[in-house]
């Protein structure tokens, strides 16, 4: 198989059950909206390439389940994920307060310098909001993250989050790769195992 | 696999009402079960009532324990297995796995991390039993099988697919190429099968003899081993994150780290072995300290080339690590201690209230069961007597248990707890009793199945309390607790005993089959399968020794002939719950007089329960029920097949409990009168494998169960080797013990059923001490 893309980023989506991510993923890779979508059962994946300023980036997104005894199914994942997207819905004031565990998730099972954002979707679902925009923006100001308001449904935000995201780690890994031209492309996290030769690829000269 | 339409079509929405019924216990509703309860719905032509009979009784009966519960370890140890088999059957799939997962892909893709690639299919396939991976004509073959020959199926068919993929994997050269054409591949499956089905189902029964082998072994190193190493690693997690293994998932555990593991339990079980039986333990606790520090140290140096560890390669880190190692040892044996302290004080506590109280001697069996360890050092006893009794009557402290039978029985504790009056009071204690002798009997059958329940300490506040209560007049101290308390309580003492069987378990699952021989049968009971085979071919070779222990004249054993003939006579009717409790015992005894020549009594008896259980309309006890019909159709199995040749004996009992389980639903549906029994529809559907067997058994369970049928059923399953009938001694006495208790309530009101009861655990207790 070639390689059609010259960069791989594996995206981590997490976050309460039915607060959306099977649906912004569905959204981002199939640009549909299903209101019939099953639990994700245990961990799925799919792939979405993208281009960024002339790169071609590839997605490999995994979508979790987000059920709390399903929790411990991705922290595997975690570790490889050079972005997560941690999603709430802001219909659903719990889903929203779980972000703080959801973080602590990611503290200690992701690697350090992995991007973080925080989405809140169902924004298309105004009647039955329960945060508001101020209130969710002002946690991820407090962590530090990047936020948006999304809405799989009505197809706001998905695309711009996503690529926003994409976008930091790109920013990430090319300071990185100037900084240690040797050490292997995307590695944004301490666990490098033998930090060595470019991968060989377009893009990586 | 069912469509979106189709789960719509079936009303989902329905089947996870009635789960709801069933959500507060222990496994509650799972992402996934949707999937399996859209193709039972669908197989039950809709019958939500049915249908979730079947679904309890897949998921508490079939699967291995935890298998949607307590964070799905069962799935992750049955992840873990997997591996291990992969790597042991397809030994270059395997390979070329690891060559993806690990070497090749940092540098194709840039990556430096990649969990095991089989995992997200995998554990897909687990988790769904295949619905969303194969056809559904492969599916239901499946699923047939799985009701069949049990979980082990899941694994089968797991490499079966594996290997009818494995020719497109192995051209993959990178791990997002693998994920790539996995994506190809899996709607591939779906939508044309992954080979032909009949080819499929050949190679699944035809790869390894059932059971598979060393399947049991390895579930439970695995079992024993996840756990307690990502617990005790979580306070230093931050620090370790190179063993960390991403917790229970596990999914990451090189073989570096598997080996830590082992290190871990191994040690921990030691510590604690030695504890209990210093003067036999067979390898000195310095030297297994020494060991394991020399193993960790050939880890930390061994494995900094590695994958997970290149990440601290400086000789601090390493430093570092090794007093982590320590310190982790030393929390797991603390841990271990204090759980033992713990079932200490249980027995003690225990022992106390017997020279205090009413209850006088029942506490001796507690104690035979939960020190079975010491006594069986120091037993004077000659091998294998029939101590039986004492292990059923009084089994206030659950022994090591199959997963589904004591899965099953607490589900049917938090079940219970739930209602507030004293009838489920009353029943409560006496299953607490019961579950006791369910998950003795059992352990011998499936002990590959086990978990430890490392606790958390929450629960081990919990079990405080529940020492108090226990220490307290069984039954009064259930009616006195307030509804709350009531249904706490019913989880704790599912989740403490747990705990003290652990402890016990373990150190008795490792002991020397000297010790095993030379304690009481109740304590042969929990040796584990090698053990099992070890002494069950004495057991085998032996039968008349087996027949003379049995017919050991006890005064239980009249006892409850007496009690038999008496109480058959007063059929009055008895509180419901009372019944659906008692029933299965009298259903048990009965089998058992039946084998003595008592056949009238056991039609009546059997008759009798069936009737009771009418009346009850909660759905339940119909599982409650069910669970008792298991229990006392597997004793009843047992004591027919007591005469036929020894190889007979372990057939029902060891690897065809979904038979037999199976079996439970319909005698339950029986009882409750249903027209669209589950047989019916499940004969139908379930078994289109067209097993006559299976058939056969359970109808002659539902109808009429005459020792011939019972026989013919026990020869339908004959499996090769022959395993202990060491269980059924006990549960041979046991069953009188029971059958006289039960048959005495059987006339009176509930009062004085509880009365009756008590006065004569006392009874038999003191007939139990004199022996």
């Amino acid at each position: 198989m070639d390689k059609t893309y010259d960069y791989l980023f594996k995206l981590l989506l997490i976050g309460d059950s039915g607060v959306g991510k099977t649906c912004i993923l569905f959204r981002l890779t199939e640009d549909a909206f299903s209101t019939t979508s099953i639990s994700t059962i245990g961990i799925d994946f799919k792939v979405r390439t993208i281009e960024l300023d002339g790169k071609k980036i590839k997605l490999q997104i995994w979508d979790t389940a987000g059920q709390e005894r399903c929790r411990v199914i991705p922290t595997a994942y975690y570790r490889g994920a050079t972005g997560v997207m941690l999603v709430y819905d802001v219909t659903n004031d719990k889903s929203f307060a779980n972000i703080n565990n959801w973080i602590r998730d990611i503290e200690e099972h992701a690697s350090s310098d992995v991007e973080t954002m925080i989405l809140g979707n169902k924004s298309d679902v105004n009647d039955r909001r329960q945060v508001s925009r101020e209130t969710g923006q002002q946690l991820a100001t407090e962590y530090g993250i990047k936020f948006m308001e999304t809405s799989a449904k009505a197809s706001v935000n998905v695309e711009e989050a996503f690529f926003a995201l994409a976008k930091d780690i790109k920013t990430k890994t090319d300071k990185q790769l100037a900084s240690h031209p040797h050490s292997t492309r995307n590695t944004l996290f301490p666990y490098t195992p033998n930090a060595h030769h470019c991968c060989g690829k377009q893009g990586c000269k | 696999m069912l469509s979106t339409n189709q789960l719509i079509l079936y009303d989902i929405n329905k089947s996870i009402d009635a789960f709801n019924g069933w959500t507060h216990t222990a496994v509650g509703y799972c992402q996934g079960f949707n999937m399996l309860a859209a193709i039972i719905l669908k197989v039950m032509e809709g019958d939500v009532d049915d249908s979730l009979k079947v679904m309890i009784y897949l998921i508490e009966g079939v699967l291995p324990e935890s298998y949607f519960a307590n964070n799905l370890r069962g799935l992750s140890v049955d992840m873990a297995v997997f591996r291990d088999l992969l790597r042991m059957r397809l030994s270059t799939l395997a390979k070329h796995f690891d060559k993806l997962q690990y070497a090749g892909q940092d540098q194709s893709t840039g990556t430096s991390y990649e969990p095991p690639l089989i995992n997200v299919f995998t554990m897909q396939w687990f988790l769904t039993l295949f619905t969303n991976c194969l056809p559904q004509s492969s599916v239901l073959r499946i699923w047939d099988l799985i009701f069949l020959e049990g979980n082990e199926v899941l694994l089968r068919a797991a490499l079966a697919i594996w290997d009818c993929l494995a020719d497109r994997i192995l051209t993959v050269e990178s791990a997002d190429e693998f994920y790539s054409i996995m994506g190809v591949l899996t709607r591939e499956m779906m939508e044309f099968g992954v080979t032909d089905t009949n080819e499929l189902i050949k190679t699944i029964c035809i790869m390894a003899p059932f059971p598979f082998p060393q399947l049991g072994e390895l579930r439970e190193k695995y079992m024993y081993n996840i756990r307690p190493l990502t617990s005790s690693l979580a306070l230093v997690k931050r620090g370790l994150q190179i063993f960390q293994s991403d917790d229970e998932d596990e999914c990451d555990v090189g073989d570096d780290q598997i080996m830590l593991a082992n290190l871990y339990s191994t040690n921990a079980y030691n510590s604690h072995k030695i504890k209990d039986q210093s003067s036999r333990t067979p390898s000195p606790h310095s030297e297994n300290v020494r060991i394991s520090n020399t193993l960790a140290n050939n880890v930390v140096s061994g494995g900094t080339g590695s994958q997970t560890n290149n990440f601290l390669s400086s000789t601090n880190i390493d430093s570092q690590r090794m007093t982590l190692d320590i310190s982790l040892l030393k929390k797991q044996y603390a841990k271990l201690k204090e759980r033992q302290r713990q079932a200490q004080v249980i027995i003690t506590e225990g022992f106390q209230r017997a020279n205090s109280s009413a209850f006088a001697k029942k506490e001796p069996l507690t104690m035979n069961h939960l020190l079975l360890g010491k006594t069986a050092l120091i037993s004077k006893r000659p091998k294998r007597p029939s101590p039986v009794i004492q292990t059923v009557t009084r089994a206030n402290y659950e022994p090591k248990s199959p997963r589904a039978l004591r899965n099953r029985s607490n589900t049917v504790a938090n079940l219970l707890s739930n209602k507030t009056n004293n009838n489920n009071n009353h029943k409560n204690s006496t299953n607490e009793r019961k579950k006791y002798d369910k998950s003795s009997k059992g352990l011998t059958e499936t002990p590959e199945s086990e978990t430890i329940s490392w606790t958390e300490i929450k629960l081990e506040k919990k079990r405080h309390k529940f020492q108090r209560k226990m220490s307290e007049p069984v039954l009064t101290s259930f009616q006195e607790s307030s509804c709350e308390d009531n249904s706490c309580f019913s989880s704790i003492t599912a989740g403490a005993v747990d705990d003290i069987e652990i402890v016990v378990t373990r150190q008795q699952m490792k002991a020397s089959n000297e010790s095993l021989n030379s304690s009481s049968s109740s304590s042969t009971e929990l040796c584990d399968d090698d053990h099992l085979n070890d002494n069950s071919s004495d057991f085998a070779s032996s039968p008349e020794v087996y027949r003379k222990n049995r017919s050991l004249p006890t005064n239980h054993h009249q006892l409850a002939n007496d009690n038999n003939k008496d109480n058959n006579n007063s059929e009055t009717q008895r509180p419901v719950f009372q019944v659906s409790d008692d029933g299965p015992e009298s259903y048990q005894l009965n089998d058992k007089s039946l084998s003595r020549g008592l056949a009238a009594n056991h039609h009546q008896m059997t008759s009798e329960t069936n009737n009771d259980n009418n009346n009850t309309d909660n759905q339940r006890s119909v599982f409650e029920i069910s669970n008792d019909f298991l229990e006392s159709i597997q004793l009843s199995e047992k004591s027919f097949s007591r005469d036929l040749p020894a190889n007979h004996h372990q057939s029902v009992n060891d690897n065809n409990n979904s038979d037999v389980q199976m079996s439970v639903l319909h005698v339950s549906d029986g009882c409750l009168s249903d027209e669209k029994s589950v047989t019916d529809s499940g004969d139908q559907c379930l078994t289109a494998n067209n097993n006559g067997d299976c058939d056969s058994s359970i109808d002659h369970h539902r109808s009429d169960p005459i020792p011939t049928q019972m026989s013919a059923i026990d020869d339908n399953y004959v499996k090769p080797e022959a395993r202990d009938s060491n269980s059924n001694s006990n549960s041979d006495t046991s069953k009188d013990a029971y059958q006289s208790i039960k048959s005495e309530i059987s006339s009176l009101s509930l009062e004085q059923c509880i009365q009756k009861l008590n006065e004569k655990l006392v009874s038999l207790n003191d007939g139990n001490l004199q022996q």
